[in-house]
């Protein structure tokens, strides 16, 4: 019979998963507690608590609950554009995942008022945000390869930022999903990286960088057909509702084959379940109440936030999946 | 239609500030094709266009 354990296709004679080894034992996706008998095709985690799996096995354990497909996960490119409230909190939802490569984009530093609601802690005030969630996200997995941009988008830079990524790894341009187009991950070209930030230098608050963390050899996914793998989904992430417009406009115009998940709406203590998905253009879902503006007297708290990065993050899995409904 | 509403037809640029939409927070659809903010002024939408007007609120 094949089963895949701890992320390897297998065939095994055995009859009971506990069989297989000692440990806790999660079964497709469910963590079992009474005896299990194997069926064709099942997907069986087997950990031991307390201890970190060494990194062939790290993909497959850390995703063991969620029960989707990891290769489309691996494979899954996803650009977020802002990591205030909204975006750190996506970064690190989509870390935990296990989405495989995550291009990250701000401009700004944390500092204190940022803490009410964003993914950030005391230690990093002062620190880029790109920098800050890099380390948070390689804390939860340090398998997720990540890309960080540190740049304010405007109208100036917009489009040659959007044509740098598309140069680069996450090829905005690439085939519509990368799902079926399983690639090695590509090493860092700093030159290149650079070319396309050093055109954007001026008006950039902090240094423009590009880093790479370690390349993930344990994703096991060699380059099949040479292409390079498409960015699936970008997130809009901002809190300026300027910023999210001319986002949302640029990338429809210009890359109409892209999924384009954003935020509006989620300041206030109003009900929770004001805040909904709606696909509201072809290539256009927004999450939130899409009414309830932050402005003088109405502030953003981490509950109503994190609501709608849970919205943005989990529809941003359902289109990696294939899902495009809401 | 506009936004899911029947609407005879008027150029997009008059609806639009007839309306009070800010035009540096919405993005418009029309029959499925994302309009450029250059063509609002000269876009006349007729009675059976699929219109989507999206405004963004601020927060993040």
């Amino acid at each position: 019979m094949k089963i895949i354990f701890n992320g390897k296709s297998v065939n095994t004679s055995v009859k009971y998963a506990h069989e297989l080894g000692e440990g806790n034992i999660i079964v497709n996706g469910y963590e079992i507690h009474t005896p299990y008998i194997l069926k064709e095709g099942d997907n069986v985690v087997i950990f031991k608590k307390g201890q970190v799996p060494k990194r062939e096995q790290f993909t497959s354990m850390i995703s063991a609950r969620n029960n989707m497909d990891t290769k489309k996960l691996l494979n899954a490119s996803v650009v977020i554009c802002g990591l205030g409230g909204l975006g750190s909190n996506i970064a690190v939802m989509l870390g935990r995942a296990g989405v495989g490569h995550l291009c990250l984009i701000d401009y700004d530093i944390v500092d204190i008022t940022n803490l009410n609601r964003q993914y950030y802690f005391t230690k990093h005030i002062g620190m880029l945000k790109t920098d800050a969630i890099c380390e948070i996200i390689s804390e939860i997995n340090p398998y997720i390869e990540t890309e960080k941009i540190n740049i304010k988008i405007d109208e100036d830079n917009i489009k040659d930022l959007f044509e740098g990524i598309s140069n680069h790894k996450s090829q905005i341009d690439g085939p519509p999903t990368g799902a079926s187009h399983l690639v090695a991950p590509l090493k860092p070209n700093p030159k290149k990286s650079y070319d396309f930030l050093g055109a954007l230098g001026q008006g950039v608050h902090c240094p423009p960088s590009v880093q790479w963390t370690d390349t993930p050899q344990a994703y096991g996914l060699g380059g099949q057909d040479g292409k390079p793998n498409g960015v699936q989904v970008i997130c809009e992430a901002f809190d300026n509702p300027y910023a999210k417009a001319l986002l949302v406009n640029y990338v429809l115009e210009n890359h109409p084959h892209k999924k384009l998940v954003c935020g509006s709406g989620m300041a206030g203590l109003y009900s929770s379940n004001l805040i909904q998905t709606k696909r509201v253009m072809k290539n256009l879902y927004i999450c939130g109440d899409e009414t309830n503006e932050a402005k003088i007297g109405e502030g953003l708290t981490a509950p109503r936030v994190s609501i709608c990065a849970g919205h943005e993050a989990n529809m941003i899995l359902r289109l990696i999946n294939d899902m495009e409904e809401v | 239609m506009i936004n899911g509403k029947e609407h005879k037809d008027v150029n997009l640029k008059e609806y639009l500030d007839e309306k009070g939409y800010d035009i540096n927070r919405i993005a418009v659809e029309i029959n499925g094709e994302i309009l450029p903010k250059s063509k609002y002024r000269e876009t006349t939408i007729k009675s059976n266009d699929n219109v989507e007007i999206v405004s963004f609120v601020g927060g993040g």
